[in-house]
């Protein structure tokens, strides 16, 4: 490959979604790690070396937010796309407010949208 | 001082009218002096030039008529011997005759007689005419000279000549005369003859020498050959007058001597005689007569400018004499000794003079009235000087002291009157007063003293004082006539202090400062009878209006105690209400406070009446402000003068806080403000549900979302791969749109409970429609074009400015386009509008669908409602949606409604306020953030 292949770290805890963009950007010729909780992926994170993370909101022993303010804690900069099932505006706002690069409502989304969104932005 | 008032009236000498007179006078005669001073100079002047110059041109003239004289004696002379010698015998010549010596002589002898006879001439001769060769000559040198080229010889052959003065070989200045002679044997011989320019003086003799001009006579080589009264002449004529002279200029001239002296001079040239004569005089000479005159002129002029002065001031004191008699006469009349000027003269001032002579009787007359007046007063009077002594008197102060007039003039006031204590002047008495009154003692010497009052006043004269006048007054009868009177007054008194004001005064005959007091007495006694008659029927009146007030006093205690009923009963509804209650008067002090608003806030009433409630309490509005007496929402229910609903925060002594729904209500009784009415509402409870209900809904719809985007994504990723039958996709395709369909229907239950709890946050922003639209129109039109459709937004404005919550506004807008794109037949126009209406905007989108049937219009904002037309074309919609964009609409305080034609097309048309959502209220919503 001429290309050097970017990678992607995946936080999520659904473990079918986890599996499904798993899948699929690997496909798309990403190279990807997952992570099953918010402490396990900002490990990773911390450890890696990733061009790009997904992050989901809700999760256990440690929740996105959390993550986000860990990572600002640290002084990490990477970016960092929210894919949740939280919609509302407020946690938006609060995300962004957290150093999130973007922000989007998984069920809003088809996986073709994801494809596109993370090529936009890694 | 007297000095002082004297010089104040004595005129100014240099502004007095003699001198202003004088002056004119003088001034005129200056003036008439100088215009015919300057007329007479300047005329005699030119005259006497004129004349200077006339006398010269005479002067030259005659001297010229000399020369011209001089000239023709000697072409007599000459010619008179040409003719001797043509006719005289001994002339007969011939050739040789010339060498006989004796007849050599004889010639030579004749010559020298000529010679003799006219010295003008000193040489003669005779010379060849063909040869020029000088036969005879009286003088022997010039004999075998030529003559040949002599200025004169070709003419000579022809006739007489007489040349002009000229310059001979030795420089002299000569005339040559030469006339041709024919001897008997016929040789042609020419005598000439020269005589000296010299001679020509001679025209001077008859000048004196006294003369003082110079007179030059100058041979054409510029050389002075003669003169007057220097006959050898030194060279003192300008090159400029003789060159002026040469070119034929013949005038007088003013100008300066080579030795540097102005001349006046006269000069031509006789170019006949080859003469100039000049004529000059310094001019300081030639104007010495004119000099000498007007030295003569002067003299005169200033003895008659003396006398005119004199006679000037001759007149001024004809004038002046007659005002100052009448000035001196004033200022005696001043000083009051008045004495009539003696005018005679018949002008002006005489009317004056005798105007005053006429005053001054006036004033004589007027000054003896003035002194019978004060003889004939009936009290004593004294003048005094500014020193205090007594000047004059009148025959009552004679009376008083028993002293004869001259014995009193000349004392001291203080002789006649005792110096008060304190008092050392006269000038004391008057304390810087004009006048003064006082009582004191009348003394002199071998008297018995006795009460006198006196009175003195100041005459000033231009401000300062120049007499005192005292006026006595013999107060021994006065106190007998006071006391008679007092006894007179006293019955009257006595009646009046005892309360009897019915019998009027009886007012005694004489008139003095007692009459006034009993007519006051009198007066005052009229009014206090008038008083007391007036009170009687006024106690009388007092009397009824008792009565009646003790009948309204019983009803009213009657009606108060219905009011105190009422009061308790309202008292008790108060205490037992279960809201908290406080009244606050206008001021901000607490005035009523209920039972439970005691409990809510810990506090008893006793504690917090009469107090400032913000001083007790604290409350904080959603903005954790702290609430003020003269803050929202008291003051906006004051200014608004509504109820105001708020949700407040009280803030317990530890601190913590207890949510409140706040009602604030002004009290008006007609415009007055009485009051504040809040009532509160503990509300604690009902936030700790709302609470709940919202997380629980949030925390739901996530989590069934999340194994629904699971399903979505894997069907889609399946789909993705591809490798499948047609009716595998198909029936993967059918379950994801169904999965898409429960995604939406969460998504509106969601919505929905949100809406319905009110846990949306309405958070307004300044938005330009315009730009809004613009870019959810560009969003959508992608969509739009799938299936075929277009989408635009028509607007006749640029900018609609409005205050609204993006998120919802676009959750409307993106609701009513994904409707009319999915409902609109393909192929055609879904079209959004936007129009400013007054203080509102209007959106539509409209749609060329189907149409709604018109039963089914009223129904399209309910719940779950979905027309069966719409059913038709689409399964997947949940029935939710207009529903929320109504309740979203009224959240933002608009509304909005549907017009359709089935078979056309539809219209949604909604409208919201452009400013201040929160002035609509938003009912049903609370603004509590639900995180």
């Amino acid at each position: 490959m001429p290309k050097k292949q970017k990678k992607i770290i995946i936080v999520e805890d659904d473990p079918f979604l986890s599996k499904v963009m798993n899948s699929t950007l690997k496909d798309e010729g990403f190279e990807i790690d997952t992570a099953s909780d918010g402490k396990a992926g900002l490990e990773k994170i911390m450890a890696g070396n990733y061009n790009l993370v997904l992050l989901d909101l809700i999760m256990p022993v440690m929740n996105g937010f959390e993550v986000l303010e860990a990572l600002n804690r640290e002084k990490i900069k990477i970016p960092i796309l929210v894919f949740s099932n939280l919609s509302q505006q407020d946690d938006k706002t609060e995300a962004l407010r957290l150093g999130a690069k973007d922000y989007f409502v998984k069920s809003d989304m088809s996986i073709d949208e994801v494809v596109k969104t993370v090529k936009k932005n890694v | 001082m007297k000095k002082n008032t004297a010089k104040s009236h004595r005129p100014n000498f240099f502004f007095s009218i003699k001198w202003k007179l004088f002056f004119v006078f003088l001034a005129l005669m200056s003036v008439i002096f100088a215009i015919f001073g300057y007329f007479f100079v300047t005329t005699i002047s030119k005259e006497f030039t004129l004349g200077v110059e006339r006398s010269f041109d005479d002067k030259w003239k005659r001297e010229m008529n000399d020369i011209e004289l001089w000239f023709s004696k000697r072409r007599n002379d000459f010619s008179n011997y040409v003719d001797i010698i043509r006719s005289s015998p001994e002339f007969t010549f011939v050739q040789d005759t010339f060498n006989i010596p004796e007849t050599r002589s004889s010639i030579k002898e004749n010559f020298n007689l000529f010679l003799f006879h006219y010295p003008v001439f000193f040489q003669i001769s005779l010379a060849d005419a063909q040869t020029g060769d000088v036969v005879v000559s009286s003088d022997s040198n010039d004999e075998k000279t030529s003559i040949k080229d002599k200025p004169y010889f070709q003419e000579a052959e022809k006739g007489f000549v007489m040349t002009k003065v000229m310059t001979n070989s030795s420089g002299k200045h000569v005339i040559y005369f030469a006339a041709p002679v024919i001897s008997s044997t016929g040789i042609r011989m020419i005598l000439t003859a020269t005589a000296n320019a010299f001679a020509l003086n001679d025209i001077f003799n008859d000048e004196t020498s006294k003369n003082t001009e110079r007179y030059y006579l100058i041979a054409e080589d510029r050389i002075p050959f003669g003169g007057f009264p220097d006959s050898t002449p030194d060279n003192n004529v300008q090159d400029l007058v003789i060159n002026r002279a040469l070119n034929g200029s013949s005038e007088h001239d003013i100008y300066i001597r080579p030795d540097g002296e102005e001349v006046i001079g006269y000069y031509g040239y006789s170019k006949e005689y080859g003469i100039i004569l000049v004529v000059q005089e310094p001019t300081s000479m030639a104007f010495a007569p004119f000099y000498g005159m007007a030295k003569q002129i002067g003299t005169l002029m200033f003895l008659l400018m003396i006398a005119g002065i004199l006679v000037i001031f001759w007149l001024s004191r004809r004038i002046t004499i007659p005002l100052s008699k009448l000035t001196e006469a004033a200022r005696f009349s001043y000083g009051g000794n008045f004495k009539k000027p003696n005018i005679n003269t018949k002008d002006e001032i005489g009317v004056l003079g005798e105007a005053f002579s006429k005053m001054t009787d006036n004033l004589l007359n007027t000054s003896k009235e003035r002194e019978m007046t004060m003889e004939m007063l009936p009290y004593p009077i004294y003048t005094l000087d500014q020193s205090g002594k007594i000047i004059e008197t009148n025959r009552m102060a004679e009376k008083l002291s028993g002293l004869a007039r001259k014995d009193i003039t000349g004392k001291s006031i203080f002789d006649i009157i005792e110096k008060p204590d304190g008092i050392n002047y006269v000038q004391d008495l008057f304390k810087d007063n004009d006048w003064f009154e006082i009582n004191s003692f009348h003394i002199s010497n071998g008297h018995k003293k006795f009460p006198i009052s006196i009175s003195g006043s100041v005459i000033k004269d231009n401000g300062y004082i120049k007499h005192y006048v005292f006026i006595a007054k013999d107060l021994r009868d006065l106190k007998k006539y006071a006391k008679q009177r007092i006894d007179e007054l006293t019955p009257i008194i006595h009646r009046i202090s005892l309360g009897d004001f019915s019998q009027r005064v009886e007012l005694p005959k004489t008139q003095d400062e007692f009459t006034d007091l009993l007519v006051s007495i009198d007066y005052m006694a009229a009014n206090l009878e008038e008083l007391i008659s007036e009170n009687r029927n006024k106690t009388q009146q007092i009397k009824l209006s008792e009565q009646k007030l003790q009948n309204i006093n019983m009803s009213l205690r009657r009606a108060l105690g219905r009011v105190e009923e009422e009061k308790a009963k309202a008292e008790s509804i108060l205490s037992n209400m279960g809201e908290g209650l406080m009244v606050i008067d206008p001021k901000g002090y607490i005035s009523l406070i209920n039972h439970t608003a005691e409990q809510m806030f810990q506090k008893n009433s006793k504690s917090v009446l009469g107090k400032i409630f913000s001083t007790v309490y604290t409350f904080k509005n959603e903005k954790d402000q702290t609430i003020l007496v003269n803050t929202f929402p008291i003051a906006n229910a004051i200014k608004r003068n509504k109820r105001i609903f708020s949700n407040d925060f009280f803030v317990r002594s530890d601190g913590s806080e207890m949510p409140l729904a706040t009602t604030t209500a002004p009290i008006f009784l007609g415009t007055k403000l009485f009051g504040i009415v809040i009532t509160f509402r503990d509300i604690t409870k009902e936030r700790e549900v709302d609470r709940a209900k919202s997380e629980f809904v949030s925390i739901a719809s996530h989590q069934l979302r999340t194994p629904l985007t699971g399903i979505r994504w894997l069907i889609e990723a399946v789909l993705k791969k591809g490798h499948l039958t047609v009716w595998q996709m198909e029936f993967l395709q059918d379950a994801l749109q169904s999965n898409n369909r429960m995604i939406r229907l969460v998504n509106d239950l969601l919505n929905l409970s949100r809406l319905e709890t009110g846990a949306i946050s309405i958070k307004p922003k300044e938005i330009n429609l315009v730009d809004f639209l613009n870019d959810m129109v560009r969003d959508y039109k992608a969509v739009a074009e799938e299936s075929q459709k277009t989408l635009i937004l028509k607007s006749d404005i640029n900018k609609s400015m409005v205050s609204c919550d993006p998120q919802l506004l676009n959750q409307v807008v993106a609701n009513l386009i994904s409707n009319a794109i999915k409902y609109t037949r393909p192929k055609t126009k879904v079209t959004v509008y936007l129009k400013n209406i007054h203080d509102k905007v209007n959106i539509a989108v409209e749609d060329k669908g189907i149409g709604i049937p018109e039963d089914d219009q009223k129904h399209l904002f309910t719940k779950f409602f979905r027309s069966e037309q719409a059913i038709k074309m689409s399964t997947s919609g949940s029935g939710l949606g207009l529903y929320i964009v109504k309740k979203i609409l009224e959240s933002l305080g608009g509304e909005i409604h549907c017009s359709s034609t089935e078979g056309k097309g539809s219209v949604f048309e909604f409208s919201i306020p452009r400013h201040g959502m929160e002035k609509k209220g938003s009912k049903g919503l609370v603004g509590w953030k639900i995180s």
